[in-house]
């Protein structure tokens, strides 16, 4: 069953009148209730218009405790919302500030209920006006532990607030419930791929409108228990009057085992997409979750629903490049089971959105690095980790804007990928020169990737000049570059090493073989820069340089791949010349089974970057 | 186009938890380099770690005035520049910088607390009012106490002064008369016997010192 509460709270008895809130109330009850777009249950839905508090609990005890329970339940408020002692309230008529937990609604109190109720799936919608920062204050209060347990309901909930009621409505009404209404209605498009819509992904669209007019929505939640049942999908192709509940009937419960066993690592994950972020331990997860002994439907359905809950967690990052990351994340995590249709399918989806995620990133960097040349130091208190950092983070840039102009489907973002990345290039080569250096072996999947892009795109002194820093700083170095996975706490003493040149007490802080040279030897074929490299190759004799070719391109989203082969060279031993190694060089025993795959492999060559896409050089 | 919220700075790719691991085995190197500075001047036996601030007194020891925390700070700046370019010499100036301002400050808090300590009870001796600078060396050394550990190893005072003060003074002591030596001689082996002497009256103040079944 569903039920459906919807409140509007104009009048008060101890604050300022509103006019726009039953209005929406009214509005957002009438569309939902009609089959064909909720298909709420009419006896037990309710529509409630400046109630007191003791109409409201009332109603939410009938709508959660009658039997039949609901499967789904939704909550619809608009009115005035405030902040006190670190609880959200909503404010009823006969609420007062003097005792705000006695006369108002707290979110607190209907978490606990619902959790008690345990509906499949519950949709909190909260359009509250007030002053200050309420939204912001509540996107703090929002915590995991709220949800209770493992075998807590799935619970999303979207907040909207503007600072100023006037200016938050339009002759139609509030701002975040017109954005909601649009996208329900189907006037706003959110996505045509699933019959039904989430309020996550209804959440997202409505935040993009929101920020244009300073608004600062909050969607929190991480329902992957249930349906995403919020209601049907005007946008989407088929039968417009097939009843929702035939499509929620076809969500597949195999995922909740694996779900519940990974329940605290994934509110993990979805806190550090917003925050501190560790792409090793958000991989770790997202491989645990989307296990490839999971049923291909299950799989695609539960990456589906992973990115669109992580997607909109992405935008609340610092990093422009977060959300990208996410779902490439995701996308790869799908390689091994990507012969299934509907895994490839959804694969697809999310590499098109990794692809219009570095758009939007790198877009953003360019015009924060034409304000600020120092855009791409970091604002934290270690400066001189920027000295083992930038190095890294400018590769991961670079890597990340030309993976865009390989990974697109769409003409117009190829051009639109390959501008940016010129640009972009110029701009580091110009402002950043002097850390285009080799320090680290994780720099060879982005440099794999950045040269590629560069010989693809004719861009050719950008390219030379690349490859020659990075050449030239690896000679200085006598090809001692850190390991890839060199721990945080030693990267100081790396560096002190090399800038001492005595690395007899840190040895094992040297990657070896390295993957770098290797890189860079594939890159001085494609710039024919092999006879000026040959000339200093006597510099670095000794020095081991590896490539791992794999058996297939759809392992490299595993952790560990296996089965394929280590290829290792050492100059003075079998190599000289430029040319020894590229004549050595043998041919794939593999190539990417079609641009889908090619597409993940060189994703998960930027994510883990002890392998590299080989097949670009070729 | 991906807006950030009014007042917050992108921050690609910044790696939160590698620059925090950074910045604290940055602060690790600094610690060691302090503590290799402070034992140069102090035993490492004869420093104590306090656990909270404000000053501290001997309320069993009357006669020592109570003293403060005194904060030692430093400032240092890297030019954007310097960084972007990778200039590793950043990372010896900024520890050299650091440590030697440290140092320096650790050093001025000891001499003038020794300093006031003296002047406070009259221990002083002006050099320009003695004959000589080996007599003043000589004034010097009557008005030290010297200390005896517990095993009665006397431990003689040491001088702290610029090289070239050291230098007039190795000179003055070279050129001075035997009857000099002679007198310092006496006052070590006087001070010394004291030394000892108070050590055992210390000992004296515990009820069977030393005694064991």
């Amino acid at each position: 069953m569903r039920v459906l509460l919807a409140i509007g709270c104009d009048s008060y008895d101890h604050a300022d009148l509103l006019h726009g809130a039953e209005r929406d109330a009214q509005r957002m009850y009438d569309l939902l209730i009609r089959p064909e777009v909720g298909e709420y249950d009419t006896n037990r839905s309710r529509l409630l218009l400046s109630p007191t508090c003791g109409d409201v609990r009332e109603a939410l005890r009938e709508a959660l405790f009658t039997e039949p329970q609901p499967d789904t339940f939704t909550f619809f408020f608009a009115g005035h919302g405030s902040v006190s002692a670190g609880a959200f309230y909503m404010w009823l008529r006969d609420s007062n500030q003097k005792g705000l937990s006695m006369s108002a609604l707290s979110l607190a109190d209907m978490f606990r209920s619902i959790n008690e109720a345990t509906p499949l799936q519950s949709n909190i919608v909260i359009d509250a006006c007030e002053s200050g920062g309420l939204i912001q204050d509540l996107g703090a209060l929002l915590k995991p532990g709220l949800l209770g347990n493992v075998g807590s309901p799935g619970l999303t909930l979207l907040a909207t607030a503007a600072q100023d009621q006037v200016a938050s409505e339009s002759p139609d009404g509030g701002f975040g419930t017109v954005a909601l209404l649009e996208c329900i209605e189907g006037h706003d498009f959110v996505q045509d791929h699933k019959g039904m819509l989430d309020l996550v992904e209804i959440g997202m669209r409505v935040s993009q409108r929101l920020r244009a007019s300073g608004q600062n929505p909050v969607v929190w939640g991480l329902n992957l228990f249930s349906p995403s049942g919020f209601c049907k999908n005007p946008r989407y192709g088929t039968d417009p009057a097939a009843p929702l509940r035939q499509a929620l009937q076809a969500w597949p419960t195999g995922s909740n085992d694996v779900i519940r066993q990974n329940y605290d690592a994934l509110w993990a994950a979805y806190s550090a997409t917003g925050g501190v972020w560790n792409p090793k331990k958000f991989s770790a997860v997202v491989r645990e979750v989307l296990s490839p002994t999971m049923a291909p439907e299950v799989l695609a359905i539960l990456a589906d629903r992973l990115a669109v809950t992580l997607a909109q967690r992405g935008l609340q990052a610092r990093d422009p490049f977060r959300r990208a990351e996410v779902s490439a994340t995701l996308a790869v995590s799908l390689l091994s089971s990507i012969e299934h249709l509907s895994v490839a399918d959804t694969a697809q989806r999310l590499i098109d959105h990794t692809c219009m995620s570095l758009i939007d990133a790198t877009s953003a960097l360019i015009e924060d690095l034409k304000a600020d040349r120092y855009a791409l130091l970091s604002d934290r208190k270690g400066v001189l980790s920027e000295l083992h950092e930038l190095p890294l983070r400018l590769t991961r840039v670079l890597g990340w804007a030309a993976a865009a102009t390989f990974i697109c489907s769409d003409e117009n973002q190829y051009t639109q990928a390959a501008a940016q990345f010129a640009t972009l290039v110029s701009l580091v080569l110009e402002h950043y020169g002097g850390s285009l250096t080799a320090l680290n072996d994780a720099q060879a999947a982005g440099f794999c990737i950045t040269l590629s892009a560069c010989a693809r795109l004719g861009l050719r002194n950008e390219g030379e000049l690349l490859v020659g820093l990075l050449f030239n700083s690896l000679i200085q170095c006598e090809g001692r570059i850190a390991r890839d996975d060199i721990p945080g706490d030693r990267a100081l003493e790396y560096l002190l090493a090399r800038h001492k040149s005595d690395y007899s007490k840190s040895m094992d802080l040297v990657a070896r073989p390295i993957e770098l040279l290797t890189v860079i030897f594939k890159a001085a074929t494609l710039f024919e820069l092999e006879e000026i490299f040959d000339e200093s190759l006597w510099k670095i004799d000794g020095v081991a340089f590896s490539a791992y070719l794999p058996n297939s391109y759809t392992s490299y989203g595993a952790s560990l791949m296996e089965g394929g082969e280590n290829l290792v060279w050492q100059i003075g031993f079998d190599v000289f010349r430029t040319a020894e190694f590229s004549a050595s060089w043998p041919v794939a025993k593999a190539v990417p089974e079609s641009s889908l795959v090619a597409s993940l492999a060189l994703a998960a060559s930027l994510l883990y970057p002890d392998r590299q896409a080989w097949f670009l050089f070729d | 186009m991906i807006k950030l919220l009014k007042g917050k700075r992108a921050n690609y790719f910044s790696d939160e938890t590698g620059e925090k691991e950074f910045h604290q085995s940055f602060v690790k190197l600094l610690a060691q380099m302090q503590k290799e500075n402070v034992s140069k001047y102090l035993n490492p036996e004869n420093t104590h770690r306090f656990k909270h601030g404000g000053h501290w007194v001997h309320p069993a020891a009357p006669d020592l005035s109570p003293s403060d925390m005194k904060l030692h700070s430093t400032e240092t700046a890297v030019s954007f520049d310097k960084l972007v370019n990778h200039d590793l010499t950043i990372i010896d100036q900024v520890l050299r910088q650091i440590s030697e301002n440290m140092e320096r400050q650790l050093m001025q808090m000891m001499y003038s607390t020794v300093s006031a300590a003296a002047e406070s009870v009259g221990n002083t001796v002006d050099a320009k009012l003695a004959e000589s600078t080996h007599e003043a060396i000589a004034q010097m050394l009557e008005k030290v106490d010297f200390s005896s550990d517990r095993f009665g190893n006397v431990t003689l005072p040491t001088i702290h002064a610029g090289r070239e003060t050291v230098q007039a003074m190795l000179k003055s002591v070279a050129d001075a008369p035997p009857e000099f030596h002679q007198r310092i001689e006496a006052i070590k082996a006087r001070k010394t016997a004291e030394a000892v002497e108070r050590e055992i009256q210390r000992k004296a103040r515990f009820i069977r010192y030393g005694f064991t079944e």
